[in-house]
């Protein structure tokens, strides 16, 4: 038995040494080699992807060209849009190559479009800065081929921009629309190469992210996998999930800074009242592109002083929303009573929110209509007495929509006299929310018989005070006089007696 | 990069030569290391003049053991879809394996490439989903579309039979690591006969 042999006897410290680096270094030399392979392969893959000589062109108002080559073959993809932090839009070959032709088109006349290119897993750009192309004005009119990239602003980074006059004649490889239909029974246009598996140039279809089915139903989703929607999409209904089908590819968000240009091409234009209590602005989230894809949602702030006030303030509304519409108060914030100017302000911020990527406020203010005096609309009718201490006055009147949001209740006064002085008899001095009242009120004297009494009534807002009431409604009645109540007197009758007999 | 993205799909074998006419299996295989998987969306295109799906309305496709559902549709000629989903992803840990074998037929002669489509933004493009709960796509494109299959299709007199080989381009560190193996083998075979040596001769 060697191995026991060994065991038994004492190693010595040497013999250690020899056994362990007899087994360390060839572990570190097969550690070395790993990872210079590694590192190697990783560095080539990336600057063999990068991308050479890029040229950006119009072709004409609508449409541009992208150009640029790749050491190894790769597909590559243009993201580009109106301004460096909005490149949301995309475009790529479908095809691996090192010659890279890529076509973008549903552009705007006149207008500069950033790009930046994505090959591999990484993303290429101008040193820091994106490259830009502005297409010419009017539709249609195509660049002067003697001069294909015009209006290229070629940055001062790393990168090799040399322009080079290369071909603009279409790629040989053309998509064309091919309708088909899908298994749930709608036809669909889907884009399709003509694919040819070889060749170095390629072209490019223009994608718009396609959603699945707003559709709860599983079987659909299952019906439509592979055309319009995903197995992250049937999952997701089978999970239960309360998401929306999303496109087949996510893409990390980076926080990024909103620039200045997408900020005022997606500020707020108008704030505006419909009441003191609703309030509409125009809908910035859907206004571009752009927008949708900068701005998710919208901080709205209204109170009772303005802003360049530092009084105390009441709060109506201190949240975020989706919508381009507000109906005070919001949450369990106070309504606003009736007079009471509101202060509000609105902007649309980034899902991460902050003012650094918001725009700008918008502000705008509305008094809540109040009730006055003289305002018709307002007026009680009539107060009448069913008896002299059962009163009811107007009793639509709440139902009115045109004081209906003003009033908040009744102020009802009843004397003997009608005056009203602190020399009357006072019956009642209350307010109420009800449109009828009896009498007396709390612990004033009951009326009594043939007493005359006269009530009035106003409508009152919140603040009750008299320019904030409707006028007068006034009414009389008397109580009606006892009358004794016959007693009952028992009537003699001629009853027989008995006569006692002899 | 995303860190997430690190699973790939790949054809097996990488390399086929067959006759015009002959059935020609695929298997398209999927890597997620550990990453559990619950599903994949899988497009394949290919020349369709030179190759064909046997039953374009019911292709087919034998499915693996990894998927509980596995079926496939040929969206258009030269263009086949595949999916595969767990309904019940708790009893099965889907990471690496065969999906599914899919059977073309040999046209006429020529040579293509069966490639995975994999474009990052495009709509219709293979992902892979990971059971997590995001259900976050974890495919990495540019390994994906590396891993083609080349097909080589003779007239039915040059070549009887399919003949295939399997992909060993991207296997060089199991090389290297196997011969460093084998040097530490024998070094420690060296040094236990020295030893045995030393203590024969005490």
């Amino acid at each position: 038995m060697p191995v026991a042999t060994i065991l038994k006897n004492k190693l010595s410290q040497r013999k250690i040494m020899l056994i362990a680096a007899s087994v360390g270094i060839p572990l570190l030399i097969a550690v070395i080699i790993m990872t210079f392979f590694l590192i190697q392969g990783t560095a080539t893959e990336a600057s063999e992807e990068a991308p050479l000589n890029v040229s950006g062109a119009p072709i004409d108002g609508q449409n541009a060209q992208v150009t640029f080559q790749t050491g190894k073959e790769t597909i590559a993809v243009v993201e580009y849009g109106l301004s460096p932090d909005a490149m949301t839009e995309v475009s790529f070959g479908d095809l691996e190559a090192t010659e890279h032709t890529i076509e973008i088109g549903g552009l705007q006349p006149n207008t500069t479009y950033y790009f930046r290119i994505r090959s591999g897993e990484n993303v290429y750009d101008d040193a820091g800065s994106p490259w830009t192309f502005t297409t010419p004005a009017g539709d249609g009119t195509e660049v002067n081929p003697d001069d294909p990239f015009p209006s290229l602003e070629v940055g001062s980074g790393s990168a090799d921009l040399s322009p080079t006059k290369t071909a603009t004649s279409s790629p040989s490889i053309v998509p064309t629309p091919t309708m088909m239909a899908s298994p749930s029974g709608s036809v669909t246009y889907y884009p399709t190469p003509e694919a040819t598996p070889s060749g170095t140039t390629t072209t490019t279809t223009t994608t718009t992210t396609s959603s699945c089915q707003s559709t709860t139903d599983c079987t659909s989703i299952l019906k439509s996998l592979g055309t319009q929607c995903t197995t992250q999409d049937y999952v997701k209904c089978l999970l239960g999930a309360n998401l929306s089908p999303t496109a087949a590819v996510s893409t990390s968000p980076t926080a990024t800074p909103v620039s200045t240009d997408t900020k005022n091409a997606c500020k707020l234009s108008y704030l505006q009242p419909n009441s003191c209590s609703s309030w509409i602005w125009n809908d910035v989230l859907t206004q571009s592109q752009t927008c949708e894809d900068t701005y998710t949602k919208y901080f709205v702030q209204c109170k009772s002083t303005s802003w360049s006030s530092s009084d105390p303030a009441t709060w109506y509304c201190n949240e975020t929303m989706t919508t381009n519409q507000l109906s005070l108060p919001c949450a369990t914030a106070p309504s606003p009573a009736a007079g009471q100017s509101v202060f509000c302000r609105v902007r649309a911020e980034t899902d991460d929110g902050g003012t650094e990527n918001a725009t700008d406020w918008i502000y705008s203010s509305s008094s809540c209509p109040r009730i006055t005096g003289d305002d018709p609309d307002c007026n009680i009718d009539y107060v009448q007495g069913n008896s002299c201490t059962s009163w009811i006055w107007d009793f639509d009147y709440q139902k009115d929509p045109r004081c209906k949001d003003k009033f908040d209740h009744y102020f009802l006064q009843c004397t003997d006299d009608g005056t009203f002085t602190s020399s009357s008899f006072w019956y009642c001095n209350t307010t109420t929310t009800d449109h009828y009242q009896d009498l007396p009120c709390y612990n004033a004297a009951t009326p009594g018989d043939g007493m005359p009494i006269t009530c009035r009534v106003r409508a009152e807002d919140g603040y009750g005070e008299t320019n904030h009431v409707s006028s007068w409604s006034t009414g009389a009645a008397v109580c009606p006089t006892s009358t004794p109540t016959p007693t009952y007197t028992p009537t003699p009758t001629n009853t027989p007696t008995n006569t006692p007999t002899p | 990069m995303s860190q997430t993205q690190t699973a790939s799909l790949s054809f097996d074998p990488v390399n086929i030569t067959a006759s015009a006419g002959d059935i020609i299996p695929v298997d398209v295989m999927i890597y997620s290391g550990s990453d559990p998987v619950i599903s994949t969306d899988i497009y394949i295109s290919y020349d369709p003049s030179v190759l064909s799906i046997a039953s374009p309305q019911n292709p087919e496709i034998k499915k693996g053991e990894l998927f509980q559902s596995v079926d496939a549709k040929v969206l258009q000629p030269g263009n086949l879809y595949i999916y595969a989903i767990n309904p019940s992803p708790d009893l099965k840990q889907v990471t690496n394996g065969k999906i599914a074998t899919i059977y073309f037929q040999a046209q006429t002669s020529g040579q293509i490439d069966l490639r995975i489509q994999c474009v990052p933004f495009m709509t219709q493009t293979s992902q892979i989903i990971r059971n997590d709960e995001d259900l976050t796509n974890i495919i990495n494109c540019t390994s994906t579309r590396a891993h083609t299959s080349s097909i080589a299709i003779h007239d039915q007199t040059e070549v009887l039979g399919v003949s295939v080989s399997n992909n060993i381009q991207s296997n060089w560190g199991y090389v290297v690591i196997s011969v460093l193996m084998l040097v530490l083998t024998a070094v420690l075979f060296m040094r236990y006969r020295n030893l045995m040596k030393k203590l024969k001769t005490k």
